[in-house]
């Protein structure tokens, strides 16, 4: 149950965010989530409802898009989704392989609001 | 007006490991992090380790765990550098913590840093500690399907432990199987079977120890 301090990154960044371009409130959080990443989204949204109370990302909506894990071979290089916890290349059956893709913890995007126009050159 | 960020929540976590790794580096020390469920023997291999390598390798030791200073404890008894870290009810070790310990250690005087992380096979495997390689242990009564069930945390180890193997009469974990489940995770798994009971394979475990330790610390 490592999630609230995740969120409590992902509020920090947030709210840099919003100061350095002086808005209101941070109104929404996107984030990229690897489907090998042991991360539940789930609690996730629920730990930052709860830690955004008071901070300018109170009530911000929460979202997360998940990133299907890609295996590299390390024998014939094919490149693959695995279908369970054994990585077994479909091509020519090895089980090494290297993750390419899946374990991703990412902060795509901040979305701000009443953000100060930006001033007429 | 949304922006985009694209930025590693962990971001924070991973430079500070990477300054610890540094540090090590700089200090020619290699680091063990070292993960299991509770109660699997992480201290107790330790203990066995630094009775056998008192006077040949210079060993420190951070001890992680959610209460106490319990296992700091058990370790000075060992007359070993020991830094025990209180998480608070914190399920893992992170690098700022880490880092931390490593502060009041005398890593110029030492050769390699045992860090026992908090009992737990999931969330420990998350946080990069700026650790030289990565131990997983098992012991036998958790059963044999624990690579199964946990992949993330025997895929990434570099040495494996199953610890208690006295205990096998008793128990129906099943070997076999537990050897098919490594394999399946990476076929050039190195395992160690131990015995802090009776002391089987802590010879083994200690050589190993003693092999990785001698190893030039590169990053």
């Amino acid at each position: 149950m490592h999630e609230l301090s995740l969120v409590k990154s992902i509020l920090e960044e947030a709210v840099r965010l919003a100061e350095a371009e002086g808005a209101e409130r941070i109104s929404g959080i996107v984030l990229q989530v690897g489907a090998l990443r042991q991360v539940v989204p789930e609690l996730m949204k629920f730990a930052f409802e709860a830690a955004s109370q008071g901070t300018p990302a109170e009530g911000a909506s929460f979202e997360w898009k998940v990133v299907p894990a890609l295996v590299l071979c390390d024998n014939c290089e094919t490149l693959y989704s695995p279908s369970s916890w054994v990585w077994d290349c479909p091509a020519c059956g090895m089980l090494k392989g290297s993750l390419q893709a899946g374990d991703e913890l990412v902060l795509e995007t901040v979305e701000l609001a009443g953000v100060p126009a930006e001033a007429p050159r | 007006m949304k922006f985009n960020v694209v930025q590693k929540v962990m971001k924070v976590n991973d430079e500070l490991a990477a300054h610890n790794r540094t540090r090590l580096v700089e200090a020619d020390v290699i680091a063990i992090n070292m993960m299991s469920a509770p109660g699997s023997g992480k201290t107790s291999l330790i203990e066995a380790a630094a009775e056998r390598l008192k006077g040949r390798l210079a060993l420190g030791v951070v001890e992680g765990d959610p209460e106490t200073t319990l296992d700091a404890e058990r370790i000075s008894r060992c007359d070993v550098p020991v830094v025990q870290v209180q998480t608070a009810g914190g399920c893992h070790l992170e690098a700022n913590l880490v880092g931390q310990a490593l502060d009041h250690l005398p890593l110029q005087e030492l050769e390699l840093v045992i860090i026992e992380n908090v009992g737990n096979l999931v969330c420990p495997v998350e946080f990069d500690l700026g650790e030289t390689v990565r131990v997983a242990v098992v012991s036998t009564p958790e059963g044999h399907d624990k690579p199964a069930k946990y992949p993330k945390l025997f895929r990434k180890a570099d040495l494996i432990v199953l610890n208690k193997i006295d205990l096998l009469p008793y128990l129906e974990f099943d070997i076999a199987r537990f050897l098919d489940y490594l394999g399946r995770l990476n076929p050039e798994f190195t395992l160690i079977q131990t015995s802090c009971a009776t002391g089987e394979g802590i010879a083994q475990w200690t050589d190993w120890l003693w092999d990785t330790a001698s190893v030039p610390a590169i990053p």
